[in-house]
């Protein structure tokens, strides 16, 4: 049986029935509908009015959406204590996998998009990653790429570095490979489309991990053989754990996913089925479809909501349903890992970036011929960010209600159990997802122990559920920006996450904070000056507001989460047992040298490094010139004009006199970008005498020597 | 190759200073050490890491420099012993690389750099490293064979975005027809008259 004669799921005979899907959203509409009835009836009893009607509307959708997130812990926990698999896609067959080899070559490429992320970390995961598969049986089916999309020249050089550094092991020589596209097209999406046009026809899958993604061989070969024996799969997309969190904030993350997720994952697994969704990386692709399906074209209009799809992975996925292809979520694989951010601020930061591309979904929403199931996935992401907005609205409107009408026009004259019973309700879809996955944690004596005991585990969920508590309104209001900022216009670049945990400044809390800072005091003071009930009644929202400078330091801290960790407070199963390969990923390599300019100086100077970079760079020109048919215009700016040569010789010049200090970026980048005068410089550097070489160029020729 | 003997080229220097004093001439003295710690530098580069083998290969070049330098005596140590270690490093890459004189220096001097990389485990050129001795065949074989692996070769594949149709205009029509109206109509219908019932219950109650 080979690849051709397999037929590609065509959706009528999907596994995946409606079922599943019609069970979770009866509930979810179940709850919603109680809700919906005992607020109208609440605000029926208390004197229906306009502002009445605008209440009501925002509660039902803000009420659906908790009550959808309820649905899949309460749903995930049932499958969970029962066993069941009605989430898991269909497993490994061993006589469906033995597809013959198209040509012997391997049939996967993993592949590692970069964009300016911290190098030891990255190449020590890609090593610990690329030990684990060779560990496995199914070793040889594996090819890595480091596919870099970094556009500082220093990145570039001290990637070329890490990356010559892999190559020292023989067996990674021809295994793991580097290439660097000098321009950045539609980024991370161009990144992994260039791959495809390339080498996608090399080979059956793709696996794409993050840069900071971890993932063991084991589960990476049992992706692959899931793939071999369900042919009409196009996507597995593995539930990535946190890992490796260690500010306060981190931690409590990590927590947080490693307690709750599962539980979650398997109520998503549940109503998907094979209409699952693609989170961007630690997901197996088929190739093949990928390639028909997924060039993703720009959307109309302008930016923020035209241009280049940004977050194109769900849109990726919806687009093999909408061809027939499967895309399941294995939400019970483990061994795949994620970082996650160490503050506040870095979080909000990654959300600005997840916004512009979730709110440019709603372009998609009603797009033809989407599956209803891709609609609900662009839909909740949407909804994840407007969510804060509409919060905010439905506070705003009550509290002016209160001040036309006093608070007391809260309590209705006759009855206003409907009203208690509509907080009791919001507090249980709140709460009880909660006390699920804590209760499904004493059926798994393993997952109990890794989280240090029931004890710790329950300690840990109060603890974070109150971090959550002061955080929930800075996050709210976070968002309720950026989406106003999309709605205006106000573009948001794409720049390198922070990883790590160096902590945040009180300076940078200050100048974010601030102003959350200051309307939070204001609403207070206000409320407590002309209406004390109010007040009280809103101060659980204004104590995260208030507090949110020192909440944001505090939990960024290293010390303070590691304190919390020898505490054994928000231990997870990976830090009371890391799997080898995170421990490997995050162990600092010996004589890790982070001077400024480092991997400029030891490309210009390093004979080695030097004659790889040059390699590499004739390699891409060649690769950019072969392939000008699908590449069109790029090729073009890849070869220099006439003209530019003697410019880029006078710079090359000015680098080796007055050091590297003297170019700004661009020009850096554009000497690092010719073959010529990386040549030229290597040799100049070494044949020159002191006099005419920048003391920065004699230091790092002295160092050399001294290192003898 | 343990009875072998090695030769180890220390080739006497001819820098001595005109008063005849090495203390009159400190300055003289340190242009030395200068082309002496370039040198050792450029070969510790490239990895020679046996330290009797660099010291050789040091005073090999310094050695010509001192011959060169009664010749050209405006011109600093360090810049003699440079182009000395480039022109043996060239000429020993030629005649590994048989290069017919056609690729320049540094594009020769690249690819010979990249082939000693390349063949750093599994080849002895140390000790063959700038020598005029015979080169044995394996390790020039090796060293012409040997080359950077980047990437697999090239295989284009041309992709095209499939379009996204987006029209407002009958979007309603178009949506419910490709979501499936007849395979979601009855979830729908339950749906709605759930809906419905609560509205009912809740209009009647007041």
């Amino acid at each position: 049986m080979n690849e051709e004669e397999l037929s590609r799921g065509s959706g009528k005979d999907e596994r995946g029935t409606v079922l599943e899907a019609f069970i979770f959203f009866s509930i979810t509409l179940g709850i919603t509908g109680v809700g919906a009835y005992l607020m109208a009836d609440y605000l029926w009893a208390l004197g229906w009015n306009s502002s009445s009607t605008a209440l009501w509307i925002l509660f039902v959708v803000l009420f659906g959406y908790l009550a959808f997130g309820f649905t899949h812990a309460f749903i995930g926990f049932l499958l969970r204590l029962f066993k069941s698999s009605a989430a898991s896609m269909p497993p490994v067959d061993e006589e469906a996998s033995k597809i013959e080899d198209f040509d012997g070559t391997p049939r996967v490429a993993i592949i590692i998009p970069v964009y300016n992320e911290p190098v030891d970390r990255v190449f020590a995961g890609i090593r610990a990653i690329f030990d684990s598969v060779m560990r496995t049986s199914q070793g040889d089916a594996f090819d890595f790429f480091i596919l870099s999309d970094s556009n500082q020249p220093e990145q570039w050089a001290i990637e070329e570095a890490a990356w010559l550094n892999l190559l020292r092991d023989p067996g990674a020589q021809d295994r793991v490979f580097y290439r660097r596209r000098p321009d950045n097209i539609a980024k991370k999406s161009g990144n992994v489309a260039d791959f495809c046009r390339t080498w996608g026809d090399h080979y059956r899958y793709m696996i794409v991990l993050d840069a900071d993604s971890i993932m063991t061989g084991e589960t990476l070969a049992e992706l692959y053989l899931r793939m071999e024996s369900n042919p009409r799969v196009a996507l597995i997309q593995t539930a990535p754990g946190l890992v490796n969190g260690e500010s306060l904030f981190g931690r409590m993350q990590q927590f947080a996913n490693r307690l709750y997720g599962p539980v979650f994952m398997e109520g998503l697994g549940f109503w998907s089925q094979c209409g699952g969704n693609f989170w961007g990386h630690n997901a197996i692709i088929r190739l093949r479809p990928f390639m028909e399906q997924c060039d993703l074209p720009e959307l109309p209009g302008r930016k923020p909501f035209g241009g280049h799809i940004l977050s194109h992975d769900f849109v990726e996925a919806g687009l093999l349903r909408r061809a027939g292809w499967e895309v399941w979520l294995a939400p019970n694989l483990g061994g795949s890992y994620e970082e996650g951010p160490q503050g506040i601020i870095e979080s909000a930061q990654r959300d600005r970036r997840w916004c512009q591309g979730n709110l440019q979904h709603s372009l998609l929403l009603f797009a033809r011929q989407l599956r209803g199931k891709t609609r609900v996935h662009l839909a909740n992401g949407i909804l994840g960010y407007v969510a804060s907005p509409l919060w905010l609205m439905f506070m705003a409107i009550a509290l002016w209600r209160a001040y036309i009408y006093g608070p007391e026009s809260f309590i209705p004259d006759h009855g206003g159990t409907q009203g208690l019973a509509v907080l009791i309700l919001t507090f249980v879809l709140l709460f009880s997802p909660k006390i699920l996955c804590l209760i499904d944690l004493l059926f798994n004596r393993e997952r109990l122990r890794g989280f240090g005991g029931f004890l710790n585990a329950a300690t840990g969920s109060i603890v974070e559920t109150v971090f959550s508590a002061l955080i929930a309104p800075v996050m709210m209001l976070f968002h309720t920006q950026f989406v106003i900022w999309n709605l205006i216009g106000k573009t948001v670049g794409w720049g390198a996450q922070r990883r790590g945990a160096q902590g945040t400044s009180w300076d940078e809390a200050i100048s974010v904070h601030g102003v959350q800072t200051l309307f939070g005091l204001g609403i207070g003071v206000f409320t407590a000056m002309t209406n004390p009930m109010i007040f009280w009644w809103l101060s659980p929202v204004l104590m995260g507001l208030w507090l949110s400078i020192p909440v944001s330091v505090w939990t960024s801290r290293l010390e303070i989460g590691l304190n919390a960790k020898r505490e054994k407070l928000f231990l997870t199963p990976e830090e009371t047992n890391p799997p080898i390969e995170v421990v490997q990923a995050t162990t600092p390599t010996k004589d890790q040298d982070n001077s400024r300019y480092r991997g400029i100086t030891a490309a210009v100077l390093d004979p080695f490094l030097n004659a790889v970079h040059v390699s590499l760079l004739r390699r891409n020109r060649r690769r950019l010139m072969s392939g000008q048919k699908v590449y069109g215009a790029t090729v073009a700016s890849s070869v220099p004009k006439a003209g530019e040569s003697r410019a880029r010789r006078l710079l090359a010049e000015r680098l080796l006199r007055e050091g590297p200090r003297a170019l700004d970026q661009a020009e850096t980048l554009s000497i690092l970008s010719d073959i010529d005068n990386m040549l030229w410089l290597h040799r100049q550097a070494w044949l020159r005498p002191n006099k005419d070489l920048a003391p920065w160029w004699q230091k790092a020729i002295r160092e050399t020597s001294a290192a003898v | 190759m343990s009875e072998k003997q090695i030769e180890l080229a220390v080739e006497p220097l001819s820098f001595t200073p005109p008063s005849g004093n090495w203390a009159d001439c400190a300055e003289s003295l340190e242009e030395w050490n200068e082309a002496y710690r370039r040198v050792e530098a450029y070969f510790s580069a490239l990895r020679v890491d046996n330290k009797l083998l660099l010291s050789s290969l040091v005073f090999k070049i310094l050695g010509l420099v001192s011959e060169r330098a009664a010749s050209e005596p405006g011109r600093l140590p360090v810049e003699l012993a440079a182009e000395e270690t480039d022109r043996l490093l060239v000429k020993w890459f030629r005649r590994v690389l048989e290069d017919s004189e056609v690729e320049p220096i540094d594009r020769l001097s690249a690819r010979g750099r990249l082939a000693l990389l390349f063949v750093e485990t599994s080849v002895p050129w140390q000790q063959l490293f700038l020598n005029d001795d015979p080169i044995p065949e394996e390790v020039v074989k090796a060293m012409r064979t040997a080359y950077l692996r980047a990437d697999p070769d090239f295989r284009f594949v041309e992709m095209r975005p499939r379009p996204i149709d987006l029209g407002i205009v009958g979007v309603a029509n178009r949506t419910f027809e490709s979501m499936g109206v007849w395979k979601t109509a009855v979830q729908w219908l339950l749906w709605i008259g759930f809906s419905l019932i609560l509205g009912g219950l809740f209009y009647i109650t007041r």
